[in-house]
């Protein structure tokens, strides 16, 4: 077969949607009922005559003279919100750009495919970016913005105090410790984030982030750990090790 | 759905169960068509569903918008589900004692839609021959062909699920059809 007719065959196949209704029905309810019992979610049992109610409650106030003087100083913020929205889209474009295009970046990498660019934060004109490659490496970079060029690469370092006071961190935490006692172990801890003091470098940092990765059997955990405060910032599965890096939230 | 509609609703639903039963109303459909494409198989399609939505409904609350869409996050979820050899747990084998105690209750028959849906799928013939030789090709090549012939994504589309580049998407696609070719060789359907 020539790969042209393989083609047409594979754009050719028209299936039609499949659904199975009494799943979908059954699934549903059972997903709400969790949901509902995990939050005691009210706003799913407000009932008709309620929300009739906050209809009307509107409708009364769209009429209202003064409704419309709010309304243009709503309109005001909105749109210097929503200009500084687009400037900060713009930059982390830029950023992003510049990071994903950098010979340097390529290099730190050390030929991996990058999988995804994280604009960590902006100040100043000065972008922190986290690099991913497909194969979980990741770097931080720093770029400004203005001469939109590459600053610097910064790999994160832990010293031994840190790496133990993630130890108990992460023991502090119940569903951290859960996993850990089934068995699961550190694969990897890599600073992603560093806070210094404004005008200072020579100062301890004021946040220190760190992302561990932990594997169980097939489960690959990611937990994002803040050392200074310690806190867990957060923590969650995200895939299966060997499955390219999939930040799903 | 809109975008602007999902993002408000992935918003709610952090808060609200009507909010992420519209989410699940709007997705379920597609979520369990494209499993169904990947596993030819009704039954496992409908516990990895059961298991994506689970998880969606576990980590609303965390979910960012952070470039990649609501419906590309499920699909995610999804793969990553199909890629784990459809490895099943002891929350699933509850939640299906618990579909089934609730199915005899409203009388839903859940056999009888399988055997439709499997009648559904033996008619497929085209689709069940190339998906016997796509499921014999690495799971990267399965992921974009699916993508790409049977849920007929755009490329731009593919790239947000899968979280890679389009270039590199158009690189899997045209290599998964040369080995696609030469895993069918001289063979007809």
């Amino acid at each position: 077969m020539e790969e042209k007719d393989l083609i047409n065959q594979l754009e050719s196949i028209q299936f039609d949607e499949i659904e199975l209704h009494g799943h979908k029905t059954l699934l549903r309810t059972a997903l709400l009922k969790r949901y509902a019992a995990e939050v005691g979610d009210s706003t799913s049992n407000k009932n008709i005559l309620q929300r009739i109610k906050e209809g009307i409650t509107l409708k009364k106030l769209l009429r209202q003279p003064a409704f419309a003087g709010i309304m243009v100083v709503l309109l005001i913020i909105t749109s210097m919100v929503a200009f500084s929205y687009f400037l900060g889209q713009h930059e982390k474009a830029l950023a992003a750009e510049i990071a994903r295009n950098s010979i340097e970046v390529a290099e730190a990498l050390e030929g991996e495919e990058i999988s995804g660019i994280k604009i960590i934060a902006i100040t100043d004109n000065l972008a922190t970016v986290k690099v991913e490659g497909v194969e979980g490496g990741s770097i931080i970079v720093k770029v400004n913005l203005l001469e939109r060029v590459m600053r610097q690469i910064i790999i994160g370092e832990l010293t031994s105090e840190e790496v133990e006071k993630i130890t108990n961190i992460l023991n502090g935490e119940s569903d951290i410790l859960e996993i850990i006692n089934q068995g699961a172990v550190i694969s990897g801890l890599h600073v992603y984030k560093v806070v210094m003091p404004e005008n200072n470098a020579e100062k301890e940092p004021l946040e220190k982030r760190v992302q561990v990765t932990i594997i169980l059997e097939t489960r690959k955990y990611d937990a994002d750990i803040e050392i200074i405060s310690g806190e867990v910032l957060w923590f969650g599965e995200v895939g299966s090790p060997g499955w390219f890096e999939r930040h799903i939230w | 759905m809109d975008l602007d509609r999902e993002k408000y609703l992935v918003l709610k639903a952090k808060t609200d169960a009507s909010a992420f039963g519209e989410l699940y109303d709007e997705y379920y459909g597609k979520i369990y068509s494209y499993i169904l494409k990947r596993t030819a198989n009704v039954v496992a399609a409908q516990d990895i569903t059961s298991e994506v939505f689970l998880k969606a409904l576990d980590n609303i609350k965390r979910f960012e918008w952070r470039g990649i869409h609501f419906s590309a996050w499920l699909y995610r979820i999804a793969d990553n589900e199909i890629n784990n050899s459809y490895m099943r747990n002891s929350r699933l084998a509850h939640l299906k004692e618990e579909l089934e105690e609730t199915a005899k209750l409203l009388n839903i028959s859940l056999e009888q839609e399988i055997e439709q849906a499997e009648s559904h799928l033996s008619k497929q013939a085209l689709f069940l021959a190339l998906h016997k030789c796509i499921t014999q090709l690495p799971v990267k090549y399965q992921e974009v062909l699916t993508l790409k012939y049977f849920e007929k994504k755009k490329i731009k589309e593919i790239s947000l699920i899968l979280g890679k580049r389009e270039g590199t998407i158009k690189s899997l696609l045209h290599r998964g059809i040369k080995k696609l070719k030469t895993l069918i060789g001289d063979a007809t359907f």
